[in-house]
């Protein structure tokens, strides 16, 4: 159980307390709602590329990092499809250090043309080393276009193409900040050795008096059902062929979607789940296999990925995959195998609450998807799953035609 | 008018508490180190071997040896075992290191008790199946076949040849190869009766209950104190460079290495400090530099890796090809730098403020507490060496940075792999 007060300002910056005074330390983590799935399809990347952008020097701040180090703090960022996450970690004697800076950027960013090509290059750089030069790097940027035809869930954060960052403009830097970068389009948590009251001050102080923007409304064209399945093939320089499998399956606010999530893991987490311990252990047939959900907010994907052994064909050993699929839809399930996946929840959830700066972020995250206290009801969600739900769900989710499969080939 | 443009006023961190470890021992005296913190429901128990690569004379054996321990005992099989394990939701890995392979349980409290009988039988009572011990092998060479294809790992691989020498164990990579027919069940059972749990120790750290440490007590076949101490010796290689073309590479993976003072020797925290100026964090020369200015590469990182006897140093990145040279020789120029200019008093003063606040991050979780105390008890140190890692980052000045410098940071000492 996290607890959390919450309150707003008056230009609309969403404000979580989350007190914790075991050690002398606090969290400010500020979420913008914006990810990749809200650019547009030339100018992909961007998301990212301007999380890079906000280390870059602000409207009276010449350096980030620097102001915060000296402070004993530290920061870092992500960006996902679905949002952009800042986070700085503190000793709570100096909380005050982390509002100056968070809120001076959120004023405004200095935007120097000189940083914007610096972080260019740095960013293709990160393209390279984390998609291209890596052996299957790129399968990302191939399932995602294959299962997503209309949504902007098909490109990756980190964009389709090197060419969309390279020609990124300060004109488009700015427009970007100046239509989500604003409080009404942001949520922040403050948590650890903090006082609400004192913090309700700071809010007011250092993001009282930044103005609102025009209010974000996100019309996102919604996935069309897919009616039949689909298939890439692809070959690359890599040791060994590769299978990766992606069925459309609901967001994360969905009522099956914990019911999805349990169905993976029964399909492919850990050594006892069916597709390891038939096709690793038993059968030999493929080196590695699992499955696992997206956990997307808008419709996301269960995916199966599997490396398949030398000597072993791409048709097999999907052919394997299937028939492990189907057993799972015409049978029963015991009730075992539906409490080993429950207790490995359970202890997921319980790992993910120990750190602050993980029950600060997942504090951050359901309250932008409209309730902070979303995050305590995942135990109770995942206890009320019963067989049933799971085999309809897995009727449903794992037919042929809603398939996306990718046969990652090795030319080696 | 609110001022943006001035800090806000900050303090200075002067003293660090932090929960210490209790120790205690089972009743045939195998020691237990309890890590009592956390509110969460959740505990890590870890039992160290000290029977890791170091001590193996047939590489893999100390490796495959510990992995198998989850592959099977008299009663119950592979799955049987993992079906225990996960049934109660409970994670269960074997860490095979240099010097310590260690058994690794995350767990609802509640849950030890189911698992622990279980846990012991893996220790005490494996039998190494034929079958199981093929496909670990088979896996572990298709991962290898995998990694291989990554530059940085195989530039780490080459930078710890040229360190350490292909013949021992801190240099000497497993192969492919290795894992041969040599590699059988019964060269895995003799290093199993031989050396696996000579020397055992036990760290649990979280909500650590009464129940839980009776629990514990399953365990007391373990013992403490037997190894037998193995001499390798450390002689450096003539090479000082490795590079391996990779014509279709996007970048090329550097690492620039050498060894380095023991954990326990009287410049080492001092070191430290230069390292984390170096390039141990974002605002470092290096990472300013080499990202921040000219933009080559999406990170650059210099560490101290400490192992029980011996230490290395190691700076790594991943750039595009063309930058390859100058990303080196910017490298030497920080190294240079810090040997001829004293660092300002502004610069000292951030170091010190971010790994004081670093350091009170990394003592957040009852894990973490565990890894500090690991730190430090298997180097034959105390707790003491923190107050005087906090002390002498509070005390370190320009001159003695200089002075570090000028020791250890030349640029001539280090060695060179390029990958890519």
């Amino acid at each position: 159980m996290i607890n959390f007060e919450e309150f707003s300002l008056d230009n609309g910056l969403k404000v979580i307390v989350h007190e914790d005074h075991s050690l002398p330390i606090a969290v400010l983590n500020i979420l913008y709602n914006v990810g990749s799935k809200d650019e547009s399809e030339e100018k992909t990347g961007f998301a990212h590329l301007f999380e890079h952008l906000m280390f870059g020097g602000s409207a009276n701040i010449k350096s980030f990092d620097e102001p915060l180090q000296k402070v004993g703090g530290e920061n870092n960022a992500f960006t996902s499809p679905d949002i952009t996450n800042y986070y700085i970690s503190i000793p709570s004697s100096n909380l005050e250090t982390a509002f100056w800076l968070e809120s001076d950027r959120m004023l405004s960013l200095s935007f120097e043309e000189k940083v914007l090509e610096i972080q260019r290059k740095v960013v293709i750089e990160e393209f390279k080393q984390r998609y291209l030069n890596q052996p299957y790097g790129d399968v990302w940027l191939k399932l995602r276009p294959l299962a997503y035809k209309t949504h902007p869930y098909r490109w990756s954060t980190i964009g389709k193409d090197i060419s969309h960052i390279e020609t990124a403009s300060m004109e488009d830097v700015i427009s970007f900040f100046n239509k989500f970068y604003i409080p009404n389009n942001a949520t922040m948590v403050v948590a650890g050795d903090v006082n609400t009251k004192e913090v309700i001050k700071l809010a007011d102080k250092w993001f009282g008096n930044i103005p609102a923007g025009e209010n974000y409304f996100r019309q996102l064209p919604e996935e069309p059902v897919q009616s039949e399945s689909r298939r890439q093939v692809i070959e690359a320089n890599v040791p060994l062929d590769a299978i990766y499998m992606a069925f459309h399956m609901p967001g994360r606010l969905d009522i099956d979607y914990h019911t999805v999530d349990l169905m993976s893991d029964m399909l492919g987490r850990g050594k006892t789940s069916r597709l390891y311990q038939s096709l690793v252990k038993d059968k030999s047939i493929f080196n590695s296999i699992n499955a696992y959900v997206t956990g997307s907010v808008d419709p996301g994907l269960l995916v199966i990925s599997g490396k398949i052994k030398n000597g072993v064909s791409q048709e097999s050993a999907e052919g394997e995959i299937n028939a492990i699929l189907e057993e799972f839809i015409e049978n029963d399930i015991s009730s075992e195998e539906l409490q080993k996946v429950k207790n490995q929840a359970y202890t997921a959830l319980a790992y993910q609450d120990v750190e602050l700066l993980n029950r600060a972020m997942n504090l951050a995250f359901f309250s932008n998807l409209g309730d902070p206290n979303l995050v305590n009801e995942e135990n109770s969600k995942i206890e009320n799953i019963n067989i049933d739900k799971i085999l309809s769900a897995g009727s449903q989710i794992l037919k042929k035609t809603n398939g996306n499969i990718l046969n990652y080939n090795s030319i080696k | 008018m609110l001022d943006r443009t001035t800090p806000p006023a900050s303090q200075r961190i002067s003293s660090i508490n932090f929960t210490k470890a209790e120790n205690i021992f089972l009743s045939n005296g195998t020691p237990v180190h309890i890590i009592h913190a956390g509110q969460h429901d959740i505990i890590r128990l870890e039992i160290i071997m000290k029977s890791g690569r170091w001590f193996e004379t047939i590489k893999g054996s100390a490796y495959f040896t510990s992995q198998m321990l989850l592959e099977g005992t008299s009663g119950k099989s592979s799955k049987e075992l993992a079906d225990i394990f996960e049934f109660h939701g409970a994670h269960v890995s074997i860490n095979s290191g240099i010097d310590y392979n260690t058994f690794v349980i995350y767990t609802l409290s509640s849950k030890l008790g189911e698992i622990i009988d279980v846990v012991g039988q893996c220790l005490s009572d494996p039998v190494f199946p034929d079958h199981e011990l093929k496909i670990q092998k088979d896996i572990q060479k298709q991962q290898l076949r995998i990694n291989n294809e990554k530059n940085s790992f195989v530039a780490g691989k080459e930078i710890r040849k040229l360190l350490y020498g292909n013949a021992h164990p801190y240099g000497r990579p497993l192969e492919i190869e290795d894992m041969g027919e040599t590699l059988n069940a019964g060269l895995l059972r003799q290093y199993y009766r031989e050396r696996l749990l000579d020397d055992v120790e036990i760290i649990i750290s979280g909500k650590v209950t009464d129940d839980i440490i009776r629990n514990l007590e399953v365990l007391n076949f373990l013992q403490a104190g037997n190894v037998k101490i193995l001499k390798h010796a450390f002689n450096d290689s003539e090479r000082v460079e490795t590079i391996i073309e990779k014509p279709d590479s996007l970048q090329s993976s550097i690492r620039l290495g050498r060894r380095i003072i023991h954990k326990t020797h009287g410049d080492y925290i001092g070191l430290v400090i230069l390292n984390e100026l170096f390039g141990g964090f974002f605002g470092s020369r290096l990472m300013k530099n080499i990202r921040e200015e000219k933009g080559y590469t999406y990170g650059v990182h210099s560490s101290i890796f400490s192992n029980i006897h011996d230490s290395f140093w190691v700076i790594g990145t991943d750039v595009k090809k063309e930058f390859v040279n100058d990303t080196i020789k910017q490298v030497y120029f920080e190294m240079d730098r810090l040997g001829s200019d004293w660092i300002s008093k502004e610069e000292l003063e951030l170091v010190q403020n971010y790994m004081l606040g670093h350091f009170i991050s990394s003592l957040e979780t009852s894990f973490s507490l565990a890894d500090k105390f690991k730190n430090i008890h298997f180097f034959g140190q105390d707790y003491s060496f923190y107050d005087q890692y906090v002390d002498t980052i509070n005390t370190i000045t320009p001159q003695r940075l200089n002075e570090l410098a000028n020791i250890y940071l030349k640029p001539t000492a280090f060695k060179r792999a390029v990958v890519g």
